[in-house]
């Protein structure tokens, strides 16, 4: 393909080639930029979201997967960073998978006008008290339990040994001008991590 | 307008601001619109794009209000952010990247007249008249049409636009003898340069789908193909739901989709609607299927009757008495001899009074407009306003329009530097449109500003 392609454009194959590059990397480069501008043009739904103007960019091109090597330097020279490929990118993504550890969320909805909660991940509910009978305390107790409990069904209950909250959202119940109970919307999660790294035989102290 | 076929969208529903946490207009008024509207998927139809909202300018309220003190006075975060999300809209539409498109913003606007002393019907600056200013500036646009589909009176739009021809203000709302803000009634037709191009539509509580699409393809229809605006704007209240806590009327989701898809706006803004778990899902879903040209029949919310909600004969022909009256001040709309008002006097004068319900302010207006035979006229108003806090402001604002001419900016210039030497007023404020330029006095600090 490069020879016919090197007919084509008049030019040596090696030169070919290396203009297929530059226009794969030029291509990266433009979904990357459009990532990033696409981020920050996500909608937002608060105030302080919005008021938020923080500009992100990369200062470090991280490549992994069989042609890292051919495509990063190329790209991070074209974004003005520093490219890293690590040892063994080659087969990173399959590394990556013997030894993630496993995790576990929970997505509750907890209704205190219905007096009920519901569990996204596997549909389970059950009663909460309600109105002020029910503080946001009792909300994250219960949603823990809901972790733990879920993890325990999946038989990881060991990887649990921290708890990071990705979401809440608390709205008050109101009829007639009075607030009668909220609605917790919450996430929690178990963190990523990994279970041990390659040369070691027991879990670093680095996990968690 | 343009040949996109996508509906632009932006959906701000500060869930993270409210007048106070159990205020019908409060953090989850949109909370279940934002549900309904992402478990149908309505974000990800190729036809709707949805834009982020971004903060007006102190400069963009400046050239609609006068904000006492000043701007930063009167608008939170929240305000800006309302406004910016109407302007993005405008640009995307004018950029011909939609066709039309949706500000579903909160807090609302519509309340909120050219002088702002505070917050009223929930309003501290009028989103949809930032938004046309900013059009008239930005992009020249001249005549545009609004129709305010809220349950309550724009009487804040009709304020800002009552003396200007070129912007056609269609209210209709539950009559103001039973619903705040109290005004409203069809002899709030315009001041005399613009007589006519204000039409208040005053409707009978209980008034249905069937008596607002009769206003709608008997008059307001009928009154835009003569008009022939640019741009139409619905001032998109959603409170005549027949679950309104705050209202008394029956229009339902359908209703109001249909309604869009007749009116076919280049630009909806949201204003009121407090039904939030009953209405606002529906009514939203409704008008944006409607704008984008969807299908919205399966739009049905709980509690409504398939065969719709009936209105009894007394009140068609109150509707339709109320559009004969309306159709016969259109017919005469261009019929004021201004020659004849302005041999008796160069200025036209009204006065009135406004209440801030929200903040408990009684304001007492004089307004004058210069009668001039070369441009709209400058506007001079004298306001004087109580708070129930004991501060009392007395000031005085000129208004240059679009289109205002040599003369009358030099007087009201001049009116300005008098209004500031006479040491009388609190503050005083020259707004000229012509030379986008806004200032301000204040007597205390002794000192000019710019917004």
């Amino acid at each position: 393909m490069i020879t016919e392609l090197t007919k084509k454009a008049g030019t040596q194959p090696d030169q070919t080639a290396e203009q297929i590059v530059r226009t794969a990397c030029q291509t990266i480069v433009n979904n990357i930029e459009q990532m990033f501008a696409d981020w920050e043009q996500e909608p937002a739904y608060r105030v302080w979201e919005i008021m938020q103007k923080t500009t992100i960019r990369p200062n470090n091109i991280v490549g992994i997967g069989g042609a890292a090597g051919g495509i990063i330097p190329e790209v991070a020279k074209l974004m003005k960073c520093t490219a890293v490929i690590p040892d063994h990118a080659e087969v990173a993504n399959a590394l990556g998978a013997a030894v993630a550890q496993p995790t576990v969320t929970v997505n509750i909805r907890i209704d205190t006008e219905r007096g009920y909660f519901t569990v996204a991940e596997d549909g389970s509910s059950g009663p909460v008290p309600k109105g002020r009978l029910f503080r946001d305390e009792d909300a994250a107790k219960l949603v823990r339990e809901r972790l733990f409990s879920r993890a325990d069904e999946l038989n990881i209950k060991e990887y649990v040994n921290k708890i990071e909250m990705v979401h809440c959202e608390v709205f008050n119940m109101v009829r007639d001008w009075t607030a009668i109970g909220k609605i917790y919307d919450i996430c929690i999660q178990t963190p990523r991590n990994i279970l041990f790294y390659l040369g070691r035989e027991e879990p670093t102290d680095e996990q968690e | 307008m343009n040949r996109s076929d996508k509906t632009g969208l932006v959906f701000f529903p500060a869930f993270d601001w409210a007048i106070t946490p159990t205020h019908p207009e409060r953090q989850e008024r949109l909370l279940y619109t934002r549900d309904q509207i992402f478990e149908e998927g309505l974000m990800d139809l190729p036809c709707i794009r949805e834009y982020k909202p971004r903060l007006a300018a102190f400069k963009d309220i400046a050239r609609t209000h006068f904000c006492i003190p000043a701007v930063k006075d009167q608008v939170t975060e929240a305000h800006l952010i309302a406004a910016g999300g109407a302007l993005v809209i405008a640009d995307a539409l004018m950029a011909g990247e939609i066709r039309n498109g949706f500000a579903l913003v909160r807090p609302p606007g519509h309340h909120a007249m050219r002088i702002v002393h505070g917050n009223r019907g929930f309003c501290n600056i009028n989103n949809e008249a930032i938004m046309i200013d900013y059009l008239r500036k930005k992009y020249g646009l001249r005549k545009i049409a609004v129709i305010d589909t809220d349950v309550h009176h724009g009487d804040g739009t009709q304020d800002i636009y009552y003396h200007d021809p070129d912007v056609l203000f269609i209210s209709f709302h539950q009559d103001g003898r039973t619903l705040y803000p109290g005004s409203g009634f069809t002899s709030e037709a315009g001041g005399p340069t613009a007589y006519g191009r204000t039409l208040n539509v005053p409707l009978p509580p209980g008034t249905t789908d069937e008596g607002i699409h009769y206003v709608l393809d008997n008059l307001i229809l009928p009154v835009l193909a003569d008009f022939k605006p640019e741009l139409v704007v619905n001032s998109a209240g959603q409170d005549s739901h027949f679950t309104d806590p705050l209202a008394n009327m029956k229009v339902t989701a359908q209703g109001y989709a249909r309604l869009n898809e007749k009116l076919r706006p280049d630009i909806a803004v949201l204003e009121g609607g407090y039904a939030i778990e009953t209405a606002l899902p529906y009514v939203n879903t409704g008008i944006i299927l409607a704008m984008a040209g969807m299908d919205y029949s399966n739009v049905v919310e709980p509690g409504c009757v398939s065969e719709g909600f009936v209105m009894n004969q007394e009140k068609k022909e109150w509707v339709e008495k109320v559009v004969a009256e309306l159709t016969g001040i259109w017919e005469r709309r261009d019929t004021i001899d201004i020659e004849v008002l302005r041999s008796k006097s160069e200025f036209f004068q009204r006065q009135k009074t406004v209440y801030y319900d929200t903040d408990g302010i009684n304001e007492y207006q004089t307004e004058r407009l210069r009668l001039c035979p070369e441009c709209g006229g400058f506007l001079a108003i004298n306001s004087q306003a109580y708070h129930h806090s004991g501060i009392q402001h007395n000031i005085l604002a000129l208004s240059i329009p679009y289109n205002g001419c040599h003369e009358c900016r030099e007087e009201a210039y001049e009116e300005y530097e008098t209004g500031i030497s006479r040491k009388v007023y609190d503050y005083v404020y020259f707004q000229d449109k012509v030379s986008d330029t806004y200032r301000g006095y204040s007597r205390e600090k002794d000192r000019e500003w710019e917004e």
